[in-house]
């Protein structure tokens, strides 16, 4: 118990130190609440939006969680596919870069021309994004396989497939955790951005529309309300990947070792 | 009883790598079924070349090798204890011993009797469970044998498995191997060391080698019976056969520095 | 002769003293293009100079937001594209206030391919592809909803590229009817049918100036120069020579021709965009309470607003227009 309060104390202390600041400012200064709203007034009206939001919320979080889970199969299949097959990694690889530095602002329109459901574009949108790191990560874990072992699974005349899924793949497992944590949050922020750009309308729309939608319309607060509910999905995807990798890798890597460095 | 057979063949031997280095040249030796042959010699004489050369995991660059591991096809019969316990880490003890049996495809509840008596045998029946993490040095070269015996494997290479333990933990399991091996019928052992002590402790016979290039220089017969008996490492026997080791040892670095 | 020469002296330093500037900016809401020709007119032809002003032009673009710079103390004065934003800042306590509505009708139109039945408005509602921004999504689209009955389950963004539109022959989208049919026209070879919005009940005024309500209290004089200098820049632009008001926006907006922007004067023109009903009788920029509320009243109606949530006389202000400015030089230029 008191490992876990240590833990979660300093930083619980110190969010609430900087809302306490942010509230101090915005009342000492008088900032009017169109240009920057107090925490107790976002806090006030996300409590009273908080039916209509929710909904918005869960529509993000669909395609948030939806396309991280795409961009898992993805990654790792293109991955393994990579890995049993070096002349498709050298033919394909740039490919996946090129998929990676194109700014998903700039093409998330033209995939809206191109994809009729407004649902697959957001998810394709958001997979873009979100896949990159999971693959390159795998690749290179998936090559990590320490040399001994190599001779090893060669010595028993393992077959390619037993030397897949009984050695690389194990091996490559911190590697993909790692990028499973970057993804994690990139994926919402491709989820986000493609609905800024894409945009949807009427029951299907997600927070990003929402906090569009208040900032034409002049309503900071609830901007700022909807952007909270965002952040608290990034942390707790944040959080929910910690406890994974913990749970993954906690009895045998490195990283997870409890011993000081 | 040795059978007549040689199981390992060396025959003029060149190993040259792409490098230029000549690890090995001219090297000819050979293992029969049971029996204990040590390779001694300083580092960089070849010695981990020639298991690897009898493990299939490498070619001559000219000469033959004979060894069930280097056959074209099917089961390779042999087993490779590493310098290090080069265990999977995200494994369990038993998933690692298990690993030989499974990749034959046997699966974990045909193979787990057999994991179990190996496991029972080098004294971790208790830790089944356990990942690598867990478990101090000595225990994990033990995992790493029993994982080598479990396919009850014609011929047995050891890469100077124990050199990075405490002496005490090294003579333990000395007598240990000793023990296994002489109890896992006819099994040509090739263990590779640059301790004097435990070659001589451990084998009938030692090939000392010297280095630049690698070559076998002398060969040494231990003549005492297995199991060793009590109080072998302090006999005149074991002490006279290591001041012969150490003469020759010293010989074979002395002629080392030859252009190869 | 001494008297004559400190006579002359005199006026000089009074003719430099009244032309003391005062800087002055103007934030769009859009591109540089025709529908801003009035003010573009009014820095060349040098009439902001004339009542004392520097004014500097800040265009406005699709992913450029300019409103939040006028509480924000950045600009001066801000163009709006109809009152549901103003309705919007007074609702949210934001201090701004109309000061002058440029538009007596509201170009924003919806056009669709000719000969797919959607001649008439009521057809609109069925296509199956509506192209619509995000400012009108959260805007006038919700009353288009409410009061006629469209739907949001065939609303696709529109990212002001006309391909998706011309590509598709059932697409409807928006547009200004006196700019996106020449641009249909010239990229797609056809004429497009265009359904101005004002023809069916959004009587909003366009095009609208606003400014803080502390500039209104503490500037009066200078908020009256600027509207007065912009209706009579309109009034130049639509009825002079507006080449030097054409080539200043088209510097500003490369990708805009001579040809587009004329096409466009005549359509405001034939469609009585800027300078009908009341603007022609008490010159352009001219606002009435009555027709404020009625608007308001739709909205309401259409669900975009309570009753009694926006207090309309704080909305607009009044005191700057409805004096007939500029109705002696459309006299002249035009001859009646």
């Amino acid at each position: 118990m008191s490992q876990a309060l240590k833990t979660w104390a300093l930083p619980a202390l110190v969010l609430l130190g900087l809302l306490a600041g942010w509230e101090a400012l915005v009342r000492l200064a008088d900032i009017p609440a169109y240009t920057l709203p107090a925490p107790s007034l976002v806090l006030q009206t996300l409590v009273a939006n908080f039916g209509s939001l929710a909904g918005s919320w869960w529509v993000t979080l669909k395609i948030t969680l939806g396309a991280l889970a795409l961009a898992c199969a993805g990654g790792v299949l293109i991955a393994a596919a990579f890995a049993l097959s070096p002349t498709l990694e050298r033919a394909l690889f740039p490919v996946a870069v090129v998929l990676q530095v194109t700014p998903i602002v700039a093409v998330a329109p033209l995939i809206l021309i191109y994809v009729h459901s407004t649902t697959a574009a957001l998810l394709l949108c958001a997979w873009i994004v979100a896949f990159f790191p999971i693959l390159s990560n795998t690749v290179i874990g998936l090559r990590a396989a320490d040399a001994n072992l190599r001779d090893l699974f060669r010595l028993y005349r393992a077959t390619p497939w037993q030397r897949l899924r009984l050695l690389r793949l194990p091996a490559a497992l911190p590697y993909f955790v790692a990028g499973l944590k970057i993804s994690g949050g990139l994926s919402l922020i491709g989820a986000v951005t493609a609905e800024m750009v894409a945009g949807a309308a009427g029951r299907e729309t997600g927070l990003a529309s929402r906090i569009l939608e208040a900032s034409f319309r002049t309503e900071t607060p609830k901007m700022f309300a909807a952007l909270t509910l965002l952040v608290l999905t990034g942390v707790m995807i944040f959080a929910l990947f910690n406890a994974l990798s913990r749970w993954l890798l906690g009895p045998w890597h490195a990283s997870e070792s409890q011993r000081p460095l | 009883m040795p059978t007549p057979d040689a199981l390992i063949r060396l025959q003029q031997v060149d190993k040259r790598f792409p490098s230029g280095l000549q690890a090995l040249r001219d090297v000819s030796l050979a293992v029969r079924g049971g029996e204990f042959v040590a390779l001694l010699g300083p580092s960089g004489c070849g010695k981990s070349t020639v298991l690897r050369l009898a493990a299939g995991l490498d070619t001559p660059t000219a000469g033959t090798v004979q060894a069930p591991a280097v056959a074209a096809s099917g089961a390779s019969d042999t087993a490779f204890v590493f310098q290090e316990p080069t265990l999977m880490p995200w494994a369990t003890v038993f998933d690692n011993v298990w690993l030989p049996l499974r990749l034959q495809g046997r699966a974990r509840t045909d193979a787990a009797a057999t994991v179990r008596a190996v496991l029972a045998r080098v004294g971790l029946a208790d830790f089944e469970t356990a990942h690598p993490a867990q478990l101090s040095g000595g225990m994990k070269m033990r995992a790493s044998i029993a994982r080598a015996l479990v396919t009850q494997p014609q011929v047995l290479l050891m890469d100077e498995p124990f050199a990075a333990l405490d002496d005490i933990t090294r003579q333990a399991l000395n007598t240990d191997l000793l023990q296994w091996w002489h109890g896992a019928g006819n099994m040509a052992a090739l263990f590779v060391t640059h301790s004097v002590a435990e070659a001589v402790f451990l084998s009938q016979r030692v090939l000392v080698m010297a280095a630049r290039p690698g070559r076998v220089v002398a060969e040494l017969a231990i003549d005492a019976p297995y199991p060793r008996p009590a109080g072998f490492r302090h006999s005149a026997a074991f002490t006279d056969s290591c001041r012969q080791l150490g003469e020759a040892l010293a010989a074979a670095h002395a002629a080392a520095p030859h252009a190869a | 002769m001494r008297i004559r020469l400190s006579l002359l002296a005199t006026a000089a330093l009074l003719s430099t003293a009244a032309v003391a500037q005062d800087k002055v900016t103007f934030a769009t809401n859009w591109k540089a293009q025709a529908a801003h020709g009035g003010f573009y007119q009014a820095v060349a032809d040098g009439t902001y100079k004339k009542y004392g002003l520097e004014v500097t032009i800040q265009p406005g673009g699709p992913q450029v937001n300019n409103r939040p710079l006028l509480p924000a103390g950045r600009i001066d004065f801000l163009m709006t594209g109809n009152l549901l934003h103003s309705f919007d800042n007074i609702k949210n306590k934001v201090p701004t206030v109309v000061v002058a509505a440029m538009f007596q009708k509201d170009p924003q139109a919806l056009i669709a391919h000719p000969g797919q039945g959607y001649e008439t408005f009521a057809n609109l509602k069925n296509a199956p592809l509506a192209l619509i921004a995000k400012d009108g999504q959260f805007s006038w689209w919700q009353w288009l909803k409410v009061t006629h009955g469209f739907k949001d389950e065939v609303l696709k963004p529109y990212n002001y590229n006309l391909g998706p539109f011309l590509a598709n022959n059932k697409a409807i989208q928006q547009g200004y009817s006196v700019a996106e049919p020449i641009y249909v026209e010239n990229q797609g070879k056809f004429k497009p049918v265009v359904h101005l919005l004002a023809d069916h009940g959004f009587s909003t005024y366009s095009t609208v100036i606003e400014a803080r309500t502390d500039t209104v209290k503490n500037k009066p004089d200078l908020v009256q120069r600027f509207v007065d200098a912009s209706a009579i820049g309109w009034v130049n632009y639509l009825y002079g020579n507006r080449k030097a008001a054409n080539a200043m926006m088209m510097q500003a907006n490369p990708e805009m021709t001579e040809a587009e922007m004329e096409a466009s004067v005549a359509l405001m023109k034939g469609q009585g965009i800027v300078d009908s009903g009341e603007a022609a009788a008490k010159g352009i920029g001219a606002m009435n309470a009555a027709r404020v509320k009625d608007f308001y009243e739709q909205m309401v109606k259409a669900g975009l607003y309570k009753a009694g949530e926006v207090d309309l006389t704080q909305v607009v202000t009044y005191q700057f227009v409805n004096k007939g400015v500029g109705q002696d030089i459309k006299a002249r230029l035009t001859g009646k």
